[in-house]
């Protein structure tokens, strides 16, 4: 624990207490810094017009984007300019029946997004339901080195892995309480969080309802799935998707009629988790039994 | 009107802080926030910009088409090669080689998919290595099960072949 700084009182608050009948005075010499400061900044009229170009104001429709600043990464970093995000809305699908629980996919994730050790942007969990109706559910070190044989007390009635990652929900409350803009849904339906503006507050972690964020512990901001943004804006599959040995991760373009996650959600009996909540996940199960939640 | 010093006094006041808060705004606000929705455009830009750390299974075979050709013929077919290697980032980059591929003979690896477990589809080949290597007379019974007990029978890019 750091010990915080003394507050410091401003002078003028001093003055204010001590001479309670001086207010005029004050009102009068903080109007008057205020306007010299508002006047030695330029004329009124273009900062107005400074402000509204930069604050984000609404575009008309079919208006061209806002050109960003040229020392802007989207300059530098050689990205695909011509992604446009608004063509595309991505889907993921996880098949119960094929996982065969070997954590290729957690051990993909953890490096392709640098993911620090012991924490998890997807995991993979083991339900085991006993003759009894007892559930359990482990998922030892997110499934990182694979799982050992579970030594039951009772008779196990079935058992199964099921994968976990971000949700991608349409009606997340991971973005709705940010208090400062850093969780946010993309135009081609992801959420993101923005790490320069997170101040590491820990909303979204407690207010996500499947435990898909963590605070990072180097960068003391939030962290989750992106389902590899980097790597599906340049057409390529997620980490996850691409280790998975037998296809029970499935990634697409919903708005891709050829797409096979299109398809599948499309024909196949796909549930989501916790649907009463009504976050409108965008990662469906197929196989997806009633002990998962 | 013999108050109207005030009002004014009082008027300027509250345009000077109206201003100033348009102002404030201009510097707390970064530049590309609102571009997109209520976020900063360029964060989403820096996301698409981070590195790639995985080629997939094509990238591989640009250098390495035996290997490709065997993998390609076998039941591990669907495997991409950076699950039991590494990811390409950690071999090659920009078409070359920077560092030796790790790669692991250890039964260890295969266990991670092959060991027997009830939670397991039942379809998929699964195996108690010690009753495996017993039945098939790699073993003795009592003996402690080799590192590398799979690779003898099994071939490393083709496993489906016996060796």
């Amino acid at each position: 624990m750091t010990t915080l700084d003394p507050i410091v009182r401003p002078a003028s608050l001093d003055a204010l207490a001590s001479e309670p009948s001086s207010r005029r005075d004050f009102l009068r010499d903080s109007g008057v810094s205020v306007c010299g400061m508002v006047l030695a900044t330029g004329s009124g009229t273009a900062l107005l017009a400074g402000l509204s170009a930069q604050a984000g104001v609404p575009q008309e429709p079919g208006a061209a984007p806002p050109t960003l600043a040229p020392q802007s990464p989207t300059e530098v970093a050689g990205i695909d300019r011509g992604y446009d995000p608004r063509q595309h809305r991505y889907a993921y699908v996880v098949d119960i029946d094929k996982c065969i629980g070997c954590g290729s996919c957690v051990r993909a994730c953890e490096r392709e997004n640098q993911v620090p050790e012991h924490y998890f942007r997807t995991w993979v969990e083991r339900y085991t339901v006993s003759r009894t109706g007892h559930v359990e559910v482990d998922s030892p070190n997110g499934a990182h080195d694979g799982f050992q044989p579970l030594v039951s007390g009772s008779e196990v009635t079935k058992s199964f892995f099921v994968p976990k990652i971000c949700n991608h929900c349409t009606e997340t409350p991971c973005v709705q309480l940010c208090p400062v803009g850093a969780s946010y849904r993309t135009p081609d339906g992801l959420i993101l969080v923005d790490e320069q503006r997170c101040i590491g507050c820990g909303y979204c972690v407690q207010a996500c309802p499947y435990g898909s964020r963590f605070i990072h512990p180097v960068k003391h901001v939030a962290s989750k799935c992106t389902f590899c943004y980097h790597r599906v804006t340049k057409g390529l599959k997620p980490a996850c998707v691409e280790a998975c040995p037998v296809g029970a991760r499935k990634f697409g373009d919903v708005k891709d009629p050829k797409d096979e996650v299109a398809q599948t959600i499309a024909t196949k009996p796909v549930r989501v988790l916790k649907p009463e909540l009504r976050t409108e996940p965008n990662c469906y199960y197929l196989g997806l039994g009633m002990e998962v939640h | 009107m013999q108050h109207t010093k005030h009002l004014w006094r009082a008027g300027l006041l509250v345009i000077a802080f109206g201003l100033s808060l348009l102002f404030g705004r201009h510097f707390l606000i970064p530049a590309s926030f609102g571009a997109e929705g209520y976020y900063r455009a360029d964060s989403r830009a820096e996301l698409m910009a981070l590195p790639l750390v995985h080629g997939g299974t094509r990238s591989c075979a640009e250098c390495h088409e035996k290997e490709q050709a065997e993998h390609d013929s076998s039941k591990h077919a669907g495997v991409s090669c950076e699950v039991c290697h590494a990811p390409l980032a950690d071999h090659a980059s920009g078409g070359k080689k920077t560092a030796v591929m790790p790669s692991s003979l250890s039964q260890r690896l295969c266990n991670l998919c092959h060991l027997k477990l009830v939670a397991r589809p039942a379809a998929f080949p699964q195996i108690v290595p010690q009753d495996h290597l017993i039945a098939t007379g790699a073993l003795e019974p009592g003996e402690a099960v080799p590192d590398r007990a799979c690779g003898p029978c099994h071939g490393t890019h083709k496993p489906d072949q016996s060796n």
